[in-house]
């Protein structure tokens, strides 16, 4: 009787023991991610960064997502993408982590690979908002106003009171000579923003 | 030919008439928005609504979307469902205008409607982020589990890191009987909010 009191003395011991190590690195990657919240609220990026580095693994979507984030407000734009390739390449759906690397991309002037990222978000969410009103920029600002009334078209009909879509509608469509069309998008943005003036020589307002 | 003369003249001078009509109901239009825009600003809602009256019978989507938004806000959620039901018959696709008849649903606690109007957006956006996490919400709260599972997956998909959905995931699977599954999500949740206290009870239970 005594020797089974000792063994089941022997097992609890060893169970609080694997319970207790196993909850270790929880409460560590919790500690750590406190502090990194904490430093990033007091604008200390690379600090947050550094808080993170005892616990980091390379196959947490959470810390390279993390560490992405705080590597882009610390300007290491390269050192970003990297970790934000490693959280998508865990998770491939996650629009969060696409939404996310296009910034370190877009202030290191890659804009073929920020168009393939948001391209990639279309074919998860076909009518994502801010994918297509990006795309649609995007192609603008290269004179692609084919692309950009094929991104904007799905972004206007979803969002048709929204002052950058009908704004941009209007100079795609008058960039393409259509400028009855131009000139009710830009009516329509007056509405949403009747102080602009940006309209006004188009329009003909004094 | 004097006849002639006389008619392009007629023709030319309704024109002109025409067209001056039309600026001026477009500047009457802007200043009546603007106007609105202000009371908006100073909370006077029923005063904004009235600035906009001399316009509700002008039957476009833009004047009853915000004929709407500002009977939400002036809380006659009656009227808001009735223009915003007017501006989806004029933009069936419009997703802003089905988000704001959602609130106005909502506020009437007409949750089978707002359910409905849910499940149309998804079917224009199947990944429509706000859609789908307001229906696993919905569901959960009536303690349909099962339903609200395939909405909270979908979320939780494009949204890996993101707390509410992760906690929401926690409990709809702690709820079915998947503790293991509603640990794991409750530890993330932990990550992004390492001070939250509401899982204590079941991670020490764990």
């Amino acid at each position: 009787m005594e020797v089974l009191k000792k063994q089941v003395g022997l097992v609890g011991i060893f169970i609080f023991i694997s319970l207790y190590l196993s909850a270790q690195p929880d409460n560590a990657t919790r500690e750590a991610l406190k502090k990194s919240y904490d430093s990033e609220y007091q604008l200390k990026f690379q600090k947050a960064i550094d808080d993170l580095q005892a616990v980091y693994e390379p196959t947490s979507y959470e810390l390279n997502l993390r560490i992405g984030w705080l590597s882009y407000k610390a300007g290491k734009y390269t050192e970003s993408v990297n970790y934000y390739k490693k959280a998508i390449a865990k998770m491939p759906l996650s629009i969060e982590a696409k939404l996310g690397i296009v910034y370190p991309l877009g202030a290191l002037e890659k804009w073929d690979l920020v168009v393939d990222y948001y391209l990639s978000i279309i074919k998860i969410d076909n009518f994502n908002a801010v994918a297509n009103y990006r795309l649609a920029l995007i192609y603008y600002n290269r004179a692609d106003y084919g692309n950009a009334w094929k991104f904007l078209k799905k972004y206007i009909n979803l969002y048709p009171f929204d002052y950058d879509g009908n704004s941009l509608a209007g100079w795609v469509k008058y960039s393409v000579g259509k400028k009855e069309e131009a000139y009710v998008f830009f009516k329509k943005a007056l509405l949403v923003n009747p102080y602009d003036t940006s309209f006004n020589k188009v329009l003909g307002i004094k | 030919m004097k006849n002639l003369v006389k008619k392009i003249s007629i023709v030319g001078l309704f024109s002109l008439a025409s067209l001056y009509n039309y600026a001026q109901n477009d500047i009457e239009l802007r200043n009546a928005f603007k106007q609105s825009y202000v009371d908006e600003y100073n909370l006077k809602y029923a005063k904004a609504i009235e600035d906009l009256a001399p316009f509700v019978n002008v039957n476009t989507y833009e004047v009853h979307v915000r004929l709407a938004w500002l009977s939400y806000c002036n809380l006659k959620f009656n009227d808001a469902a009735t223009h915003y039901k007017k501006a989806i018959e004029f933009s069936p696709k419009s997703l802003e205008a089905r988000m704001g008849y959602v609130y106005t649903l909502a506020s009437l606690e007409k949750w089978d409607a707002v359910i409905d109007q849910y499940k149309i957006i998804l079917g224009i956006e199947p990944t429509h982020a706000v859609a789908n996490y307001n229906l696993a919400l919905i569901y959960y709260n009536r303690a349909d589990y099962k339903s609200a599972l395939p909405y909270i997956s979908t979320y939780i998909n494009c949204y890996p890191f993101n707390f509410e959905g992760v906690n929401l995931a926690g409990w709809i699977k702690f709820n079915l009987g998947y503790k293991e599954e509603a640990i794991a999500y409750f530890k993330k949740a932990l990550l992004l909010s390492p001070d939250e206290k509401k899982y204590d009870t079941i991670l020490k239970a764990k």
